[in-house]
């Protein structure tokens, strides 16, 4: 008797273990995710306008497990033209402020640190802001992308009506990989 | 006796580096720690003067400084500006929200268009006005470019005009630092783009304070105007 109990347990422990190492490997290809896995848009807002602005952005934060690209953004007819992305940031030609300078050629996001630690401004020193629209914005795999005042932007050009905080805007994504995406940014006020 | 020796020398030591530390302190700060820029060299802003728009005036010529026991705030940004002019117009709000009233009742606004094609001056009354609805608040343009451009320059500032179509939706590239003026026309402060409200607040409320005790003490002084 001693000895077939522990040879029985033995066996029906082979047997469960068997089972569950099968049922684990079934039911999923594991060559390939079934479904694509999930790019998500958090906290999409935008600023509330002035009477009369003709144009306000949209800001969020984009979060991928895999690499994407922002490629295109509309926007309802009702709220405006339409909308375009676009990158803010600073300018560091110091160069030329005779009217000559080469303001339209953008050497890329050089982060020449701000000039802003020196103790005395001279008529030469103020960094730029400037804004140029894109063509995409990358999402990188497994990273995220934050639309932000002073950075990325969606930018909505051709304002219907002033924008009220609390107003609810809905925005159509184009995302290279993940396709287009409905996001409701709410307007607020800073 | 070894023992009070040793106290002895500890106490010396400790009045050396308390000396030391105040000396330093001291030296360091004539003035409590502003976190914009300071030291500001620009004496041309005094004779700056700009077609302005706000409290009844309608296009005269204004200096770029406040009315005697003021601070003015001032921006050359433009309002078609979807993001950085916003941002710097909203941050200051919020920073003058978080002032005593006393201290809000102080300040005016105003800004100076780079965009003079599609900012009237009532425009800019509308946009600044939108953000400060309490204080006085100034729009200062001119269609003169190159007079434009000399008054950018008096504050460091610049502006330019993105090349476009006719009819196209176009950009302007801005200087976007917040100026902070005395009724001399003295730029006290400038805070560059992305000087967070805190930050600004807690200038403003040194500005404002030693603003508020120097007029108390010219008013005892009674000096004639």
């Amino acid at each position: 008797m001693k000895n077939i109990r522990p040879t029985a347990g033995l066996i029906g422990l082979l047997i469960v273990s068997i089972a569950a190492l099968t049922l684990s490997g079934c039911g999923k290809d594991e060559t390939k995710p079934t479904v694509a896995a999930e790019l998500t848009v958090t906290d999409p807002w935008v600023r509330a306008t002035p009477p009369g602005q003709k144009t306000s952005a949209a800001y969020m934060k984009i979060a991928s497990p895999t690499a994407d690209k922002l490629i295109a953004a509309e926007v309802s007819p009702e709220v405006a033209d339409h909308a375009e992305l676009h990158l803010a940031k600073i300018s560091t030609d110091k160069a030329d402020m005779g009217g000559d300078s080469g303001m339209n050629d953008d050497s890329g996001m050089k982060d020449d640190s701000d000039t802003d630690d020196e103790a005395s401004h001279t008529k030469q020193d103020g960094a730029k802001m400037t804004m140029k629209q894109v063509d995409s914005i990358a999402v990188p795999a497994d990273g995220s992308v934050e639309l932000r005042p002073g950075g990325y932007h969606v930018m909505l050009i051709g304002l219907k009506q002033q924008i009220e905080a609390g107003q609810k805007v809905e925005l159509t994504l184009s995302f290279e990989r993940a396709g287009k995406v409905k996001v409701v940014a709410v307007a607020k006020d800073e | 006796m070894d023992r009070c020796a040793r106290r002895r020398i500890d106490i010396r030591r400790v009045g050396v580096v308390a000396l030391l530390l105040t000396a330093a302190l001291l030296a360091g700060c004539g003035q409590p720690d502003l976190h914009g820029d300071t030291g500001i060299d620009l004496p041309q802003t005094r004779t700056v003067r700009l077609p302005a728009w706000g409290q009844g005036l309608e296009g005269r010529e204004r200096p770029l400084r406040p009315t005697q026991g003021k601070l003015m705030i001032l921006y050359f940004g433009y309002t078609s500006c979807p993001d950085v002019c916003p941002t710097s117009m909203a941050a200051l709000r919020s920073a003058v929200r978080t002032l005593p009233r006393e201290q809000q009742r102080q300040l005016e606004f105003a800004m100076v268009t780079g965009d003079p094609a599609r900012d009237s001056g009532k425009r800019l009354l509308e946009y600044i006005g939108y953000f400060f609805p309490e204080q006085p608040v100034y729009g200062y343009r001119t269609t003169d470019m190159a007079r434009l451009a000399k008054a950018e320059d008096a504050f460091g500032a610049a502006s330019e005009i993105e090349p476009h179509k006719r009819g196209e939706n176009y950009s302007v590239t801005h200087t976007a630092y917040l100026y902070a003026i005395d009724h001399n026309g003295d730029v006290l402060v400038m805070w560059p783009f992305g000087a967070l409200s805190t930050e600004i607040a807690h200038d403003l409320r040194i500005l404002l304070d030693r603003q508020q005790a120097n007029s108390s003490t010219e008013s005892r002084k009674d000096q004639p105007k």
